[in-house]
């Protein structure tokens, strides 16, 4: 196993904090010149324009800096500061959210109800609750590797690069298990409904 | 029916009862840092396919990290000297160089003793995609700083983890610098996993450290 705090920057980070920890003079300045180009990278994806990216880059510092004495040790930073990070990002992306919702004429307008599956309403009922029954049977059988890349597409919608990322696994490899699981309802399933999958 | 258009599997798909305890932040964070056994790995795999919050939460992870290796502000080459360089190009110069160094390297690895504790604190990103990770790494590799080419490998291979070539090359790289364990473990997967290329590469590593050598 991979010891923590084995790379270059790791090692930077944990000098960083056990200095600031120790209240040595300098400590919060140089942690913040390593910290500040990294958060914004973390907060610079959001809906949000750069100047405020760069306002949730400061709270999130001003929370590190303030609360860094809550630290159980140096190795744990990593986690904490990710808990930290996206706690700010979290809070930003509802405000943000309600913000936009107020600005595009209220809360009332923007949360219409969903239409009806008019495919749904018209297929009886007890079909659908047996085809469902039938595919999450088929799903469970499915070898774990190919039912956890097959769901991740067809659930979260994730792409082929998106999955491999997600599970650290090449891109050939998510390819060939969503092929095979595909493969394997196509059989089983069509023997079921007479159906095709593609 | 389309498997992923068809609403009937993405209902069944969500009624999947999640897998196991949701793991928590900290083993999310370890799993991306390469810090989980392989049979911990796969747990935490099945629980994310089966745990949307969770899923999530690991891409939010996924980005934290990438975020926080991928903005240092070091370039140890300048800038647009590498970065119009083909990838196949550059690929075929990493094996070039790799073959140049090895039979030096195979002297000097039979009279390593010690495992380095520290690296020198100099990873590159330049561009969005890291290609300039990648470039400066072989830049690197080529003048014999491998510790510093092993950091800015290890910089691209964390925003590319699907890039199997290039986990290749960071295996290699870390043969160069004594962290066999650590290159053993990575090649035994692309052995496994990688495209006919690369796992035909890995397996001759892998038979390269059996034998006690290096690149």
């Amino acid at each position: 196993m991979r010891p923590s705090f084995a790379d270059p920057f790791d090692a930077r980070l944990l000098e960083g904090v056990r200095r600031l920890r120790a209240g040595e003079p300098g400590a919060a300045d140089a942690l913040d010149a390593l910290l500040r180009p990294r958060l914004t990278g973390y907060f610079a994806r959001g809906p949000w324009p750069r100047d405020e990216a760069q306002d949730l880059v400061q709270k999130a510092l001003v929370l590190v800096f303030t609360s860094v004495g809550q630290l159980r040790d140096e190795a744990s930073f990593i986690p904490w500061l990710f808990a930290i990070a996206r706690n700010v990002r979290s809070t930003a992306m509802r405000s943000w959210s309600t913000r936009g919702r107020w600005e595009a004429g209220g809360l009332e307008l923007a949360g219409d109800p969903p239409a009806p599956d008019e495919r749904i309403r018209r297929e009886d009922a007890q079909e659908e609750a047996r085809r469902i029954a039938a595919l999450r049977a088929a799903l469970g059988q499915l070898p774990s590797r190919q039912r956890q890349c097959l769901l991740l597409r067809v659930r979260d919608e994730l792409s082929y690069e998106e999955i491999a990322g997600v599970f650290q696994l090449s891109v050939h490899t998510v390819r060939n298990h969503i092929a095979q699981a595909k493969e394997s309802l196509r059989r089983r399933f069509g023997e079921v409904f007479g159906e095709t999958i593609e | 029916m389309n498997v992923r258009d068809d609403d009937s599997l993405r209902r069944a798909a969500a009624q999947l009862p999640a897998a196991g305890p949701c793991p928590g932040e900290t083993s999310l964070l370890a799993f991306y840092r390469g810090e989980l056994d392989e049979d911990q790995a796969d747990a935490l795999r099945e629980h994310l396919a089966t745990c949307p919050a969770c899923l999530e939460l690991a891409r939010d992870a996924r980005e934290f990290l990438v975020a926080l290796r991928g903005a240092e502000p070091a370039p140890a080459v300048p800038p647009g000297r590498v970065a119009a360089t083909p990838r196949s190009r550059r690929t075929a110069l990493w094996v070039a160089a790799a073959a140049v160094t090895a039979l030096a390297a195979l002297g000097l690895y039979a009279v390593r003793t010690e495992r380095p504790t520290r690296r020198p604190a100099e990873v590159v990103w330049r561009g969005d995609d890291g290609t300039a990770a990648y470039d400066a790494a072989m830049e690197h590799f080529r003048a014999g700083r491998f510790e510093a080419a092993e950091a800015a490998l290890e910089t691209y291979v964390l925003a590319h983890p699907a890039d199997d070539r290039a986990r290749l090359d960071l295996a290699v790289t870390r043969m160069r610098v004594g962290r066999t364990a650590d290159a053993r473990r990575e090649l035994a997967q692309l052995a496994e996993r990688g495209d006919d290329a690369v796992r035909a590469e890995a397996r001759r590593w892998l038979a390269e450290l059996d034998r006690g050598g290096a690149p």
